[in-house]
């Protein structure tokens, strides 16, 4: 990959880099391994570029690297465990649902990694049904099925209905 | 889908974009360099012949390596107009300087034949053009607000196509095209081309010095040639491809050229020319060779190369130009031995020169082990990376006829988010 094609890669990963950033932190639950998830996914993603500016869905092909390598990730364990002395300083956001966030990525950390990674790519990634299926490799009914139970796992672990009738 | 469930995912939904994502140092550029390094490694195997080596034995005119079959010069053009013959490689001195009023900011993106016009992308937004008329700019909004294409012409006119965001992000989700506009720039005041009936989609705009504008026109996965002639601009003409492809140039008489791009079927191994009356024909494959495609016109001829099958190790292509007038076609004598594994871009230029090197496809990409540059006479240069550095790398725009100016970007590897640097060579090709 070179000039222009390069050129069209980095324009592309900036102008979805937030969306990477929050995909990854919601998977992971970590900002260190999020950072690790996402670096390792652009870079393959420049690797596969031609590949993937012609796919009929870019943001479903660079979502299926983030998947895989978070699996990767996972895989190798504590082999590739940050050492970090002390926590970084970081500010308070200034949103008021710092509680319900916090509660929603320990909730998320305990869904099976299929329904957590469906609720990612639906809700932090506002993908349609159809994009998730093709991300997944999946029937569109199957991501349906993941969707209401993942929901569901999480309106046990948290009061999702309250927060939703305080916002109303 | 339960109203309960309706209301978590909403919530779900918004506390996930509310989600105070912390900094992480996520760097564009280092993965674009470890990118490369995977790269490198896996083409490693291929690296055979340096460049420099197989033109320079190119010209004393060995057949190539491999087990492919190069034609010889007299059946690849058995009748010449005049003799084509690539020179033995020769060094190319040029200094480079910045171009424009801000060259950092500024990148080239078009420029016409005489090189006294040129089209930048301040920023690369796509929200407004810069047209530099010798050397001084004009600054004008690209109509909708974000370019998709432009191209500029020797009369200084710009044409363009371009959409909003907002259409952009909901064709994201959604099955249908956003729509586009198809405009002209041209003494200050803009007038938008219609697009033929149900094509929404137009790209990759190209323009002659009359005027005569062209582009690709897509709905879903059909596409066509669309022609809006500067003599009747509100009746475009539509050239059914009968492959995903897309316009690569337009000639000075109204003739227009298209490359066949992925998903095209296999069965169309070179690009479609259509004269002025509206005819169309692929451009003749010469014996020996398996593919063709043009990318530029020069005078009477459409510029490109030929190529063989097979892995990319042991392809061969050479540079090639077609008559649009009789049809005949020649190939360059003394390069078929260039490797696409060695040298995978290739680029034709409107004023007749070849830009080969390191770059990716055909955009001929000035690498950073330099370029190799040919003339329209069939001398050979090699040219340098500025300084003899190795961090810097562009896309060669423009060379003028005789060789003396050169107008790139020019990108220094090591900076993660520095757009390409507006460069204007000057350049000794000798006589």
């Amino acid at each position: 990959v070179r000039t222009e094609l390069e050129q069209e890669y980095a324009e592309y990963v900036r102008g979805r880099l937030h969306v990477l950033k929050r995909a990854a932190y919601l998977l992971c639950g970590d900002v260190h391994r999020a950072e690790d998830l996402v670096q390792t996914t652009i870079i393959a993603l420049y690797r596969h570029w031609t590949r993937a500016r012609r796919a009929d869905n870019i943001d479903a092909y660079v979502h299926r690297i983030l998947l895989r390598k978070q699996i990767d990730e996972q895989r190798r364990g504590w082999s590739r465990v940050r050492l970090v002395a002390d926590a970084l300083d970081q500010a308070a956001p200034p949103a008021t649902d710092v509680d319900a966030r916090i509660t929603l990525r320990a909730a998320l950390a305990q869904l099976p990694r299929t329904q957590r990674a469906v609720l990612v790519l639906r809700f932090a990634c506002d993908m349609s049904v159809e994009d998730v299926a093709a991300t997944l490799h999946c029937a569109p009914g199957t991501v349906k099925s993941h969707t209401s139970r993942g929901l569901a796992a999480l309106r046990r672990r948290m009061p999702l209905d309250e927060l939703t009738g305080e916002r109303s | 889908v339960t109203w309960d469930e309706q209301r978590a995912a909403a919530a779900v939904q918004t506390l996930m974009h509310d989600e105070n994502v912390p900094p992480m140092s996520i760097d564009v550029g280092a993965a674009v360099l470890a990118g490369r390094r995977g790269a490198q490694r896996r083409t490693a195997v291929y690296a055979g012949l340096a460049l420099v080596a197989v033109l320079g034995i190119s010209a004393i005119a060995l057949r190539p390596a491999g087990h492919h079959r190069t034609p010889q010069p007299s059946t690849a053009s058995p009748q010449p107009s005049r003799p084509w013959t690539a020179a033995a490689i020769q060094p190319l001195t040029c200094t480079p300087a910045p171009f424009g009023e801000h060259p950092d900011q500024d990148p080239i993106i078009g420029v016409d034949p005489t090189g006294r016009y040129v089209l930048a992308n301040p920023g690369l937004q796509g929200v407004k053009l810069a047209r530099y008329a010798d050397g001084v700019p004009t600054v004008f909004d690209v109509p909708k607000g974000l370019l998709e294409s432009a191209a500029i012409n020797r009369a200084g006119d710009v044409a363009g196509s371009s959409t909003t965001v907002g259409d952009v992000a909901q064709s994201l989700n959604t099955a249908h095209d956003p729509p586009f506009s198809v405009w002209v720039y041209r003494g200050g005041e803009l007038r938008a081309l219609p697009l033929p009936a149900g094509y929404p989609r137009a790209e990759g705009v190209v323009m002659n010095g009359r005027g005569d504008v062209a582009a690709t026109v897509r709905s879903g996965n059909t596409s066509a040639v669309a022609l809006w002639l500067a003599a009747a601009p509100d009746q475009p003409r539509v050239y059914p491809t009968g492959f995903a492809g897309h316009v690569e140039a337009i000639g000075e008489d109204g003739s227009v050229l298209a490359n066949p791009g992925p998903g095209s079927p296999s069965s169309q191994l070179a690009s479609r020319l259509w004269s002025p009356d509206g005819t169309g024909r692929d451009l003749t494959v010469p014996p020996g060779w398996t593919s063709a495609e043009a990318w530029a016109f020069n005078d009477s001829w459409a510029i490109g190369y030929v190529r063989t099958a097979g892995p990319s190790a042991q392809r061969a292509f050479a540079p090639a130009r077609w008559n649009t007038l009789t049809g005949e076609v020649q190939v360059l004598p003394g390069t078929e031995q260039l490797n696409q594994a060695q040298v995978p871009g290739l680029n034709a230029l409107p004023t007749g020169w070849f830009v080969a090197g390191n770059g990716n496809g055909r955009y001929g990409g000035m690498g950073l082990r330099g370029a190799i540059v040919i003339a329209p006479d069939g001398r050979v240069f090699s040219l340098s990376v500025p300084g003899g550095t190795e961090t810097q790398y562009g896309i060669i725009k423009w060379i003028s006829g005789d060789g003396r100016k050169m107008l790139s970007g020019l990108r220094d590897a090591t900076q993660a988010n520095a757009l390409p640097r507006a460069t204007i060579w000057s350049c000794d090709p000798g006589r």
